[in-house]
């Protein structure tokens, strides 16, 4: 079953090996004008108040290539979730049931569960391989900048980061499968997996992830030697460093 | 005599408020070619998606060689399944999809597989996609018989084939029936594609099982009996009516009987299997049903 569902799936991985390979590419080119950048600006070596620092850092990577490519990376950890639900979640089971080759398949010795089993198991792992590898990718390459930037809260950019897109990729899926269990035809299924998952991106991050934890009141005096702080993203570097 | 390959108590299914089969009860006799024979919507296919565990029944049971439709591996292995337009995979090509049977039968008989292949004369390589109907029908037929079934079920698998293709295909399934001891249900809304090959037949009209018995025994049973109205209005106990229609001067009767009937004042004639099917046929739902008698 692994073998067919592999069979089944050998287009797509190539495709996605490919986009992944040319992303890694653009990725490791710019990582090299962004890590020339660091240096020049020598960040790494900064003690005390680093605010010039960064300042050169950052607007030197905001005007090049990299710049660029930083929003389109981040564009892109949300962007790969979406194809991932709709071009391999949707069509798992709506291709099968549209077609009726689900009558071919789950009239061999293997039991329907195992099938399913097979195809869930191999095409998600692949999902969140797919988005893992991303998101380590994309995370860090961008390391110097979010660090120098210091907002990685900031709510588009928390999703674009870390685990959270493997759980992005992973929650694509699922409903992809799922619409396409419903629906049993691939085209509108993949239609419906493109408006659930970005009305559930957007309700994420615009409304439900700030109340997952309850927010952290402090007081603090206020002076103009505190006044600096309240930049939090230079405080934080400030006060980590 | 061994156990009956297909046993049904009972057995119905409901879409809703739709009846797609009810009440049917059948006992088929092992080592049989059984035909499945009914109108378009008559409930062949639901019976035929319940007998390999597509569907589930809403009420009744169905046992397949002993035992329930797709419990296990074991009984997938037992049963082989063309559905209804062979579905195949399009994009993949002809030995994908003998890997695909290889790796998912622990009794695939490659060579088997192999010499059908060959004796069609099918390019390996070829996409499923872009074969014709027939050899899309021989693909999945041969996909069915290489898992080394101890029953296959048919559903419709020569319906939208032409005339050629069709006798290439039923050619193709009595080798097989020949060759290997295995039982063999096929679905058609043809007696004429079943008539060649069947020797036990099963007629659903109107989701209920009309008639089901051996051909032999179906034909020695069913007589046309002609003659004037008056003198067919006295029949001896025993025989049952199936059909009846009548002219001015004459009525034409098509009746069961287990005993031989004489004809005294008509005329008795045997049926072809084809008239004895169009007359079950052509009950309508509201007749009386008779007495559902399956010789086991």
């Amino acid at each position: 079953m692994i073998w067919f569902t592999w069979r089944q799936f050998r287009t797509q991985t190539w495709i996605t090996i490919g986009a992944l390979a040319a992303l890694g590419v653009v990725l490791v080119i710019t990582g090299l004008s962004i890590a020339d950048a660091y240096a020049a600006a020598n960040l790494a070596a900064c003690q005390g108040d680093c605010t010039a620092a960064i300042d050169t850092f950052l607007s030197q990577v905001w005007t090049g290539a990299s710049g660029t490519v930083y929003d389109l990376a981040n564009a892109i950890m949300y962007v790969v979730p979406a194809v991932i639900g709709i071009f391999w979640g949707a069509p798992l089971l709506a291709r099968e049931l549209e077609t009726g080759t689900h009558r071919l398949a789950w009239n061999q010795s293997v039991t329907r569960t195992r099938w399913l089993t097979a195809k869930l198991a191999v095409v998600g792992g692949a999902a969140a391989a797919t988005a893992g590898l991303l998101s380590w990718a994309v995370t860090s390459w961008a390391g110097h900048i979010d660090q120098a930037a210091g907002d990685r809260i900031t709510p588009g950019l928390f999703g674009a980061r870390g685990i959270a897109p493997i759980g992005y990729a992973l929650f694509a899926f699922a409903l992809g499968v799922t619409t396409g269990m419903l629906i049993r035809r691939t085209v509108p299924a993949m239609a419906v997996t493109l408006a659930i998952y970005s009305a559930a991106v957007i309700a994420m991050q615009e409304w439900i992830r700030a109340h997952l934890l309850p927010a952290l009141h402090t007081t603090g005096r206020l002076d103009t030697s505190s006044l600096d702080t309240l930049n939090t993203g230079h405080a934080e570097y400030r006060c980590g460093q | 005599m061994s156990p009956p390959v297909l046993q049904a108590v009972g057995l119905s299914k409901r879409y809703g408020r739709r009846e797609a089969l009810s009440d049917c009860t059948l006992a088929i006799p092992s080592g049989r070619v059984v035909g499945l024979v009914g109108p378009n919507g008559a409930g062949k296919t639901t019976l035929l998606h319940l007998a390999v565990g597509l569907l589930r029944p809403t009420a009744g049971s169905i046992e397949v060689l002993g035992g329930r439709p797709a419990s296990g591996a074991a009984q997938l292995a037992k049963v082989g399944f063309v559905a209804q337009d062979a579905p195949t995979y399009a994009g993949l090509s002809i030995a994908d999809h003998l890997r695909f049977g290889a790796h998912t039968n622990p009794g695939w008989d490659q060579r088997l597989a192999d010499d059908r292949i060959t004796r069609l004369g099918l390019d390996r390589s070829q996409k499923a996609g872009k074969l014709s109907g027939g050899q899309r029908a021989q693909l999945a037929l041969t996909l069915a018989i290489a898992k080394r079934p101890d029953l296959l079920i048919l559903d419709e698998p020569v319906a939208s084939l032409d005339p050629l293709a069709r006798r290439e295909f039923l050619q193709g399934l009595m080798v097989f029936i020949a060759e290997h001891d295995a039982g063999v249900v096929l679905s058609s809304h043809l007696v004429s594609d079943l008539e060649r090959v069947c020797d036990y037949l099963i007629v659903l009209v109107a989701s209920r099982v009309r008639i089901a018995g051996e051909v032999e025994d179906l034909l020695a049973s069913h007589y046309r009996l002609t003659g004037a109205r008056s003198d067919l209005a006295d029949l001896p106990t025993g025989v049952e009516v199936i059909e009846d229609s009548h002219t001015d001067r004459q009525s034409t009767l098509i009746v069961r009987s287990t005993t031989p009937i004489d004809g005294l004042s008509f005329t008795v004639e045997q049926l072809t299997l084809e008239d004895l099917v169009l007359a079950y046929m052509s009950q309508t739902a509201a007749d009386p049903l008779p007495t559902l008698e399956t010789t086991p």
